[in-house]
């Protein structure tokens, strides 16, 4: 027989095989005890974690003819037609490449005829995602009450790509990525069979490339073993694996700290030039720098996982580093790890891109930031009073000066950016007490003005007071209200006399109507009427007109 | 016949990969499935086809005998034991149970041949066909009908698939449907899955290969090739190894051409995108939109040799001269250059030039891209970043 290769020579054929993957195995097997089994499994994880394998040996412990507790045995008629793939009555099929509704309906036809020579008629779709929404639809009815001889095992990796409906006639069990022990273990197995010798160093390593799955590692591992035999060491597997020494990395990050653009392009091209795949360098670059940031957080460095030596010189390393610097330096990182896969010039854009590494500047706090940034405006400041009383001699008529601050001086600083920040809109004290006064009575002013005729007090009560010059009140009123502006400004004695009486001071009145921008202002400054206050507090809702 | 031959020795070597493929020869552990990868241009078509011809060939020990009627069948790519899958464009409707050669109008048929004999002589040269984005599912279910059945000669059958990160365009059809097949081939059956970009690749297939990383040729190998098997001066083939980067196809390219005019050619296309002239952002327009359309591989090294003359400016800019440049006769002109742009982002603009390729190959609409190519290293060399908010 030739030679196959070891994830297909060393497929699990009982549960109890199947490593970390208890939580699936032990299930089905406790079903089997029970005899509660199911008519409809999913099977959903990521590959090379035992989907398709757990598939056909459920199929199998179906129609074994002497089922021991669940497990199949491996020798009965049924199982071994089952493991060379040439039963009758279980069909695994390819989902991928048989993914329309005619062959679904093909399969659905043969639904309805008895097995043959076993208990069941198991059809496993394997990649069943692939199938098109069309052919999922037309397997929902016979999915969900299937004849009792028929067993469906669904396996995929991508669960999200089936249908709910699917997913909700099916037991769905989600294999998990597999931990470094469980595929170790699994590893022992096979080096034993296979009696191959081989160093703790690179075992650790074949594990870590496998990234969670047996199939990887041993993937990986018969590459090793065809290019070293054996006795597999690991400085021959390293080659071999293209395994980059870490002291490239180091160098790399102390050209980066020491700013040495030459320095980091020479090893940039040393690693190019010794072979290595640059998007696997800058993944373990990237790798690199998560470790030193690890290091640089209090014991941290008891979550690496590298050899005691490497620990310390990371250690080391991270107190070099500030935290910060080394995120941004993983971003761009990152970045770069996800261009390498679409560039077509990845030597020219990696190098690029290093340099730029060099071009940032180190990260500063926002808190010193400002503290820095305050520092320096200190005596810009200063000069600012200065600036703000030559303004209001100027706008006196609109903006109001603030008496504190021309006294104002830089160490009273705080006092003077409260003042300023809301300027009395009057020109001196005495008319701010009248003009607070005419604001704080506005309305019973208007209601008085009713005595005079009540389109006036309607009209008047539009508009609010304005600024004060003087003894000349400016009443504004909102664009719209025009033509009630001209008929206020013929009564405008009558409406002077009320104030009069009211105010006990004569005043002048102008009405102007105001521009849109400023009409929003004193929408936003108009101040609630205490009572509507209270009363909104009290019942809530809100005002209307 | 004498051709043939030729076609071994036109590999350049890359021993340590050779030897690591022969190994597993040797102990009679080869494979159901390989993943060769690695950067464009450093003959991971070329070794899979050898590997195929050494797993086939009668007398072979390390090396394909090259004399055997089987070696023969290989080295022009038809031995029945061969199946070779490359992306092919859709240029007519076909149901699924149709042979994919049907999808083929008759002169990309044509063409097809014509590549395949080009292949054969020449291990560099590449089967693609216009408009042909992916791998079809055709392709597959072809593979699916044909790779259970007996074998007519005796060896080992393989399937060759190139550009196999074109399995997983679109929805990935092509590569879900190999899936199976890939992992559970029939005996003394062994893929050869090709790709410049393995990331692109879902991990269902990956998981399921044994991977070899091929890298970039060394300058000095190219620059031994060129001398040795296309008489070229020393010079010369210094600084066509230089301008290939590693990638031997950039090389084939060039030893036809003349230097001095691709560097006239460089220069004045540095110069239309430099410059603040409508006349010469014009030409770029125009010369670049019809030179695609007619001659993508060509535009596409033009883009290239761009990107050689930004990185040159920014090492000489920041290195002060004391790293290895590209384009080395002409460093005065680079150094003129950097002085005109003291505040250029050259890694944007790198960068630019790569988005370009890549929206380019997406059909995004040809004469925006170019505009937009332009805009940025224009803003770029000035300090500007665009802002695209």
């Amino acid at each position: 027989m030739s030679y196959q290769v070891l994830a297909r020579k060393y497929r699990p054929e009982t549960f109890q095989d199947v490593v970390g993957q208890e939580h699936v195995t032990q299930t089905l097997l406790n079903a089997f005890a029970i005899d509660r089994i199911a008519h409809a499994y999913l099977f959903a994880g990521p590959r090379g974690v035992g989907k398709t394998t757990t598939a056909r040996i459920l199929a199998k412990a179906l129609n074994c003819l002497k089922n021991d507790k669940g497990n199949p045995c491996n020798s009965c008629q049924n199982c071994v037609e089952i493991s060379a793939s040439r039963s009758m009555d279980v069909l695994e099929i390819d989902g991928a490449s048989n993914r329309g509704i005619d062959e679904i309906r093909n399969l659905r036809d043969q639904v309805k005829y008895t097995p043959i020579n076993s208990k069941f008629r198991v059809f496993i779709i394997d990649e069943v995602h692939m199938l098109t929404t069309q052919a999922f639809n037309a397997l929902l009815k016979t999915l969900e009450e299937p004849p009792p001889h028929v067993k469906f095992i669904f396996a995929t990796t991508e669960p999200n790509k089936v249908l709910p409906t699917i997913i909700s006639r099916c037991q769905r069990y989600d294999f998990h990525r597999m931990s470094e022990e469980d595929i170790s273990t699994g590893m022992e197995v096979v080096l034993k069979e296979e009696k191959i010798d081989i160093d703790d160093q690179t075992k650790k390593f074949i594990i870590g490339l496998a990234d969670g799955s047996m199939r990887d590692a041993l993937s990986i591992l018969d590459q090793v073993i065809a290019f070293c035999g054996e006795i597999i060491e690991f400085g021959k597997a390293s080659t071999l694996l293209g395994i980059i020494p870490e002291e490239l990395y180091f160098d790399i990050t102390d050209a980066i700290k020491s700013k040495n653009r030459i320095e980091l392009i020479r090893t940039l091209q040393d690693v190019y030039s010794r072979g290595f795949s640059l998007p696997e360098f800058v993944s373990g670059l990237n790798k690199h720098m998560i470790n030193i940031l690890t290091c640089s957080i209090e014991s941290g460095e008891e979550l690496l996982e590298v050899s005691t030596e490497m620990t310390e010189r990371y250690k080391e390393e991270g107190q070099k580093w500030d935290p910060k610097d080394i995120l941004r330096y993983s971003d761009i990182l990152t970045e770069l790890e996800m261009k390498l896969k679409i560039v077509q010039q990845p030597r020219l854009y990696t190098e690029t891109t290093f340099l730029k590494l060099l071009e940032m500047d180190s990260t500063i706090s926002i808190t010193d930031l400002v503290k820095k940034l305050s520092y320096q405006m200190q005596d810009k400041i200063d000069i600012q009073p200065a600036l703000f009383s030559n303004l209001e001699e100027k706008d006196s008529t609109v903006y109001g000066s603030v008496p504190s601050v021309k006294e104002a001086k830089p160490s009273q600083r705080t006092e003077f950016k409260h003042k300023t920040e809301k300027p009395i809109r009057i020109s001196d004290a005495a008319t701010g007490t009248l003009f607070s006064k005419i604001k704080n009575n506005w309305d019973d002013i208007v209601s008085k003005v009713s005595e005079n005729g009540t389109s006036l007090s309607t009209f008047l009560s539009h508009g609010s007071p304005k600024t004060i010059n003087g003894k000349r009140l400016t009443i504004s009123l909102p664009r719209k209200y025009k033509f009630q502006i001209d008929f206020l400004k013929k009564k405008a004695s009558l409406i002077e006399s009320t104030f009069e009486k009211e105010l006990k001071e004569k005043v002048k009145i102008d009405f102007v109507l105001q521009h849109d921008k400023e009409e929003e202002i004193i929408n936003n400054m108009k101040e609630i009427n205490p009572v509507t206050q209270r009363m909104l507090e009290l019942f809530g809702g809100k005002e209307i007109t | 016949m004498v051709e043939k031959i030729v076609m071994l020795d036109r590999l350049v070597e890359q021993e340590i990969i050779w030897r690591r493929i022969i190994s597993s020869y040797k102990r009679n552990r080869v494979a159901s499935a390989y993943l060769f990868y690695g950067p464009a241009g450093t003959g991971k078509e070329g070794y899979a086809i050898k590997f195929a011809t050494l797993l086939n060939c009668r007398k072979g020990d390390a090396e394909p005998c090259g004399d055997c009627l089987s070696c023969k069948k290989f080295y022009s790519l038809q031995h029945p034991n061969l199946t070779l899958i490359v992306p092919l464009p859709k240029d007519k409707d076909i149901t699924k149970n149709d042979s994919v050669v049907k999808a083929l109008s008759d002169k990309n048929l044509k063409l097809l041949t014509e590549l395949m004999g080009k292949k054969g002589r020449n291990p560099y040269s590449k089967i693609n066909l216009p408009r042909a984005n992916r791998i079809l599912i055709n392709s597959i279910r072809d593979l699916r009908k044909t790779i259970f059945l007996k074998m007519i000669e005796p060896g080992r059958k393989v399937i060759l698939i190139f550009d196999a990160h074109k399995l997983s365009s679109q929805q990935g059809e092509a590569g879900n449907a190999l899936l199976k097949i890939l992992e559970e081939p029939p005996e003394d059956t062994t893929f050869i899955l090709t790709t410049d970009f393995p990331d692109q690749l879902p991990e269902t297939i990956r998981s399921r290969c044994q991977s070899l990383y091929f890298p970039p040729l060394p300058d000095q190998v190219l620059t031994e090739y060129f001398q040795e098997v296309h008489q070229k001066t020393e010079n010369e083939a210094l600084l066509i190894s230089h301008l290939s980067q590693g990638n031997i196809r950039t090389g084939l390219n060039l030893i036809k051409k003349d230097m001095n005019e691709i560097f006239e050619l460089l220069e004045s296309l540095i110069n239309s995108v430099s410059e603040e002239s409508e006349s010469g952002w014009r030409r770029f327009l125009v010369n670049g939109s019809s030179l695609y359309r007619s001659n993508p591989q060509e535009f596409a090294f033009q883009l290239q040799l761009m990107s050689y003359w930004f990185r040159d400016a920014m090492f000489l800019a920041k290195l002060n001269g004391k790293a290895q440049l590209i384009l080395t006769d002409r460093k005065e002109k680079l150094a003129e250059y950097i002085t005109r742009f003291p505040n250029a982002k050259y890694p944007e603009i790198i960068d630019q030039l790569e988005t370009c390729v890549d929206s380019l190959s997406r059909n995004y609409n040809l004469n925006l891209v170019l505009m937009n190519l332009l805009l940025d290293i224009q803003n770029l060399l000035h300090g500007r970043l665009r802002n695209y908010a």
